[in-house]
């Protein structure tokens, strides 16, 4: 797979969707084109995070640790990026993520994501979105849950 | 040292000055008798006052008879030969230029003699100085300049050596020819003697005088040109510290001074010599005046015949040479005077360590068998700061100590005072009764190592630095191969005729006696021990790898190399890692290297074909036209330009978009814009052929697997693979030893160990591809037991001036391994491993002791530390602290009741 394929993967990324074309490539250009065999781990949960991945093809399931047990919380598919939020608040990752099959991904260093959050406003505007959609959808959460505490109290 | 050069040059070489005064007197008679010639030649032969009227006449005609008073009887009546006016003529001539001859030969021996004596007192002298320098007490070098006293031995002393062989001889030479003339001149006329001799003494003593303010100048002109050198090396030694303080200029303001001064000194030197030399030219050329005008009137009034005026000339000219010579001997004198004063100052001084603690032992000295003991110990500073203060203790050589405090605690200066690098001010520091400055230092270097946290690396592999310690006596003495015995014998005589030991380097100087090995290989067993100990086995494991094989070199290791790359590639085969590296083939397109590589498919050995100059080599240029693929690769190149200008616009030069580019500096990268304008055009290019290079150049940087942009396609992969084959078959005899071509079968010797393993790239697009291949390699090298011979590879790697190619911590290390393979009883470290994190220190520290429990049982250690946990390891600890010994006692006991233990430790505060 090329430089220009791997454009094409990321403009479909919504991420990416507001970039010019030559600012994905760019980026592509800069980033390193790296495969997982199965059972390979992209990140693990905790560590210090330096790269955000776009798959590009396969599949990988990303794993909480809950009471020392690994808990699949989610699958990610072809033309999926993670691991772009712990980059952002160097909080270590939040996530282990393992791969399924054979999986090639485009590894994004810190260092380029954040240079290209500089310089792109419409980028910029679409993590605050995404953060906020994941803010809102957290509140949600916790007071369904406090509702559903609550009435559990109620029934004691 | 002699205070004076001339009593300096007389006791070293009496012998020498008394037989070249004897060559001197012996050659003065053919001096003589070449003056008196020519006088002969005119009045006898020539307007034949010999021949009174007659055609022949008796010559050399002499008798020999007894005194008066004692019978007068003749003994010999020489009649002397027959000569005509014309076989005279000639026989003087023969005889004049045999004299001549003579006389030639004489000097030529004597300024070989005398050339040979100034380079043997060189020698002695540069010896003695720099024996001394080795016997300098430990504080003097903390206010002494390297670059000075180097600059002293190598370009100070030298004048001297062309002085000393002159310095007796010289003047005698010079002024018995003085007086041979002066003396014929006399012979001749006693009053042109009298005037001749008058202009002699005048210059004889004005000149001297005009020459007394040199001497005070030529003191400053050195001492001026040292504090040059000694500038010069102390920006060498700061220059980092110059470079982040931008002190740049200031330091050029420094030397603009110092350069300013010499200047000044050397000119008014320069001023006063020429007046010097004018003066003395014009004294010289008004006698001869003098002598044109008396001798020239006594000739017309008939009281001197002609010949003897020519003669007494010819003599007079004869006579300013010698004089002229003396008064430059004089003034080398004072010159020479003046710089080994200056020299002798710096260097006699009244503490030097005395000799006979350095005398060199054939066998191995006493060792330690009981105590170090302190009795009121204090020791101050040369401006009287108090370093310790009444130190009293008693150390067991069994036992493991720590001395503990922090800086200017007086911890470090206990230290150091143990093996002399403090003298006590007060007080007594013994060991096993001893005074401490008394003991040889043979003692020091065997059983009471001291290991300094600021290792001193001298130049060369890390193995010379291990076993420098070693080299404490030659333990075999070489033994010549026959046909350099003579040549050896005669080194040695002329070691001994200048007055050096006869130490000689070839000998063997490693002394394994202290060691627990009988042989190096035994040795370099232990040193890796020793290296995993300290945990620097990894670095020098690495080294190993990444270096490439000396021509000397056992020819089983490279056998041994391709064995594992062989086992490598066996074992990636089948396994999930299969594709791990994309090996070398001749026949495939390695799309992990650049097209350059894929074309050359070897190694090059010299700069034609190294990858900068290959755009421009003829040759390589032919092969790519006949296989077309110039035009295809300069399109490529044009391709590869256009998308490094689209993404690199308006880029700061640090993102990491460069970082795929590394084989480009920002200027080449930002040249290509402007090259793809001008390429593209129709119109006559004068950059063209320039242009073409470039884009060349940078298509054959172009890595298909890192830059991803599809310009490689099958077609042209086959394309490139068969014009490889080309390359290396048509390859021209003067290219042949330019390149070494990749052979699955055999050792590249111009590649790195690890190049040679691997033989193909690692391929980056497997997650961890180069951990794995690490680790995978590791595995093999370990299975075919050729760790070893990794570990031996690495230990010769090279440490750079001072150690500069290591970092801190690996410095220490070494020093470290160097102390422990010598096994002391005991190990003195100071700070141990400070560079090191805490927590592997002391990992470290532990490991030293239980090696130590294993290898030295009897032996103890002392370590010097501010670390808690490191002073935790003693069995006893000594807490220090403004100079004085506060608390003594095990730690767990001081951790219970010490207070200066605990402030020290922090336990104070966390209570």
């Amino acid at each position: 797979m090329s430089l220009s394929d791997e454009v094409n993967v990321l403009r479909r990324i919504p991420l990416f969707a507001g970039i010019e074309p030559a600012r994905l490539k760019l980026l592509a250009f800069s980033s390193e084109r790296v495969s997982f065999q199965p059972n390979d781990t992209l990140c693990s949960q905790g560590e210090a995070a330096d790269d955000a991945f776009v798959i590009i093809n396969g599949e990988a399931e990303v794993l909480v640790d809950i009471d020392g047990h690994a808990v699949v919380v989610a699958t990610l598919q072809r033309n999926a990026l993670v691991g772009e939020m712990s980059i952002l608040c160097d909080s270590g990752r939040t996530a282990t993520v393992r791969a399924i099959n054979t999986v090639d991904v485009l590894k994004i260093t810190k260092d380029v994501f954040v240079r290209l959050i500089g310089e792109s406003p419409a980028m910029a505007i679409e993590i605050m979105r995404l953060l906020a959609q994941r803010l809102q959808d957290t509140t949600h959460e916790l007071t369904r849950a406090r509702s559903q505490l609550n009435q559990l109290k109620g029934i004691e | 040292m002699e205070h004076s050069i001339f009593r300096y040059v007389w006791n070293h070489s009496k012998l020498a000055q008394i037989w070249l005064f004897a060559v001197v007197i012996a050659s003065m008679p053919f001096y003589f008798i070449a003056l008196e010639l020519p006088k002969r030649i005119v009045n006898d032969p020539i307007i034949g006052n010999a021949f009174s009227g007659g055609a022949t006449t008796n010559y050399f005609s002499f008798t020999f008879a007894l005194p008066q008073m004692l019978s007068g009887a003749v003994l010999l009546d020489f009649p002397g030969f027959e000569f005509s006016r014309g076989s005279l003529l000639f026989t003087l001539i023969g005889i004049l230029s045999l004299m001549v001859c003579a006389e030639g030969l004489m000097k030529f021996y004597l300024n070989n003699y005398k050339g040979r004596l100034g380079e043997r007192m060189l020698r002695r002298l540069r010896y003695q100085l720099f024996d001394r320098l080795l016997r300098f007490p430990s504080q003097h070098f903390k206010r002494t300049k390297a670059s000075e006293l180097s600059t002293i031995i190598k370009d100070e002393v030298e004048p001297l050596g062309g002085f000393i062989g002159d310095a007796f001889v010289q003047p005698f030479f010079l002024g018995s020819r003085a007086l041979t003339a002066l003396l014929f001149i006399m012979l001749q006329n006693f009053w042109l003697g009298l005037v001749a001799m008058f202009i002699v003494a005048l210059q004889a003593i004005i000149i001297p005088q005009l020459r007394r303010k040199l001497i005070t100048l030529g003191k400053q002109r050195q001492l001026a040109a040292r504090a040059l050198a000694g500038q010069i090396g102390e920006t060498f030694d700061n220059i980092s510290e110059i470079h982040v303080h931008d002190t740049s200029n200031f330091e050029r303001a420094r030397i603009v001074s110092q350069l300013g001064k010499i200047f000044l000194i050397r000119f008014r030197i320069y001023q006063r010599k020429f007046f010097i030399k004018f003066l003395n030219n014009y004294i010289s050329q008004i006698t001869p005046m003098l002598f044109y005008g008396i001798g020239g009137y006594l000739a017309i009034t008939g009281r001197f015949d002609i010949g003897q005026l020519l003669a007494v000339i010819a003599a007079y000219k004869d006579l300013p040479g010698p004089i002229k010579e003396i008064i430059d001997w004089d003034q080398r004198r004072l010159d020479v005077q003046v710089k080994y004063e200056t020299i002798i100052d710096q260097f006699n001084l009244d503490n030097l360590i005395p000799p006979e603690r350095q005398t060199l032992s054939k066998t191995a000295p006493d060792s330690l068998k009981g105590t170090i003991e302190a009795a009121a110990l204090t020791i101050t500073d040369e401006a009287g700061t108090t370093l310790v203060e009444q130190v009293s203790f008693s150390l067991q050589s069994n036992k493991t100590y720590a001395f503990y405090g922090n800086t200017n605690s007086g911890a470090d200066c206990c230290g150091e005072a143990l093996i002399c690098m403090l003298s006590p001010t007060n007080g007594k520091l013994t060991i096993d009764g001893n005074e401490i400055n008394t003991i040889p230092e043979a003692f020091f270097g065997r059983d009471l190592i001291y290991v300094s946290n600021e290792t001193a690396l001298i130049d060369g592999s890390i193995l010379d630095n291990i076993i420098y310690g070693l080299r404490n006596r030659p333990v075999q003495p070489y033994v010549p191969k026959p046909d350099e015995a003579a040549a050896i014998a005669k080194q040695h005589f002329e070691a001994y005729a200048s007055g050096n030991p006869n130490l000689d380097i070839r000998d063997d100087w490693l002394d394994l006696s202290a060691t627990n090995s009988n042989s190096i290989d035994e040795l370099i067993e232990q040193i890796i021990t020793a290296l995993k100990i300290v945990e620097l086995d990894r670095d020098i494991y690495r080294f190993g790898l990444f270096r490439t094989l000396d021509h000397n070199i056992d020819p089983i290791v490279p056998q041994r190399l391709l064995e594992a790359r062989k086992a490598l590639y066996h074992r990636l085969k089948g396994s999930e890692l299969d594709g791990l590296i994309a090996p070398f083939d001749p026949d495939l397109y390695n799309s992990q290297a650049s097209i350059s590589e894929n074309l050359l498919f070897g190694v090059a050995t010299g700069p034609s074909l190294a990858p900068q100059n290959l755009a421009e080599n003829a040759y390589f240029i032919h092969i790519l036209d006949e296989a077309e693929l110039t035009s295809i690769l300069l399109e490529l190149g044009q391709q590869f330009a256009t998308t490094i200008v689209e993404l690199s616009t308006d880029l700061a030069a640090d993102h990491p978009f460069f970082n795929n580019l590394v084989f480009m500096t920002p200027d080449q990268i930002s040249e290509l814009k402007p090259l793809l304008a001008r390429y593209n055009q129709d119109q006559p290019n004068p950059h063209k052929n320039a242009d073409r290079y470039a884009l060349l150049w940078l298509a054959f940087n172009y890595i298909e697997s890192r830059h991803r942009m599809e310009l490689v396609d099958d077609a042209l992969q086959q394309q490139i693979v068969t014009a490889r084959r080309n390359f290396a078959a048509q390859l021209p005899a003067e290219l042949t030893d330019k390149i070494e071509f990749y052979d699955p079968k055999a050792y590249i010797s111009n590649a790195s160990v690890q190049d040679n393993i691997l033989f193909g790239r690692i391929e980056h697009r497997i997650a961890n591809a180069a951990a794995r291949v690490e680790v995978m390699m590791r595995e093999i090298l370990d299975e075919l037991s050729l760790d070893r011979d990794i570990f031996s590879i690495g230990l010769q790697h090279d440490v750079g001036t001072g150690g500069r190619s290591l970092n801190m911590a690996q410095r220490q290390k070494i020093g470290l391994t160097r102390a422990l393979i010598k096994n002391p009883r005991m190990l003195i470290i100071n700070h141990p491993l400070s560079s090191t994190e805490a927590n592997a220190c002391h990992n470290i520290m532990q490991r030293i002791q239980a090696l130590r429990a294993k290898n030295k049982p009897e032996g103890g250690m002392i370590i010097v530390t501010a670390r808690e946990t490191i002073a935790n390891l003693a069995d006893t600890v000594l807490v220090f602290d403004a100079g004085r010994l506060v608390e003594t006692g095990a730690p767990q006991h001081l951790a219970q009741t010490g207070a200066a233990y605990r402030n020290l430790a922090g336990l104070n505060n966390t209570n």
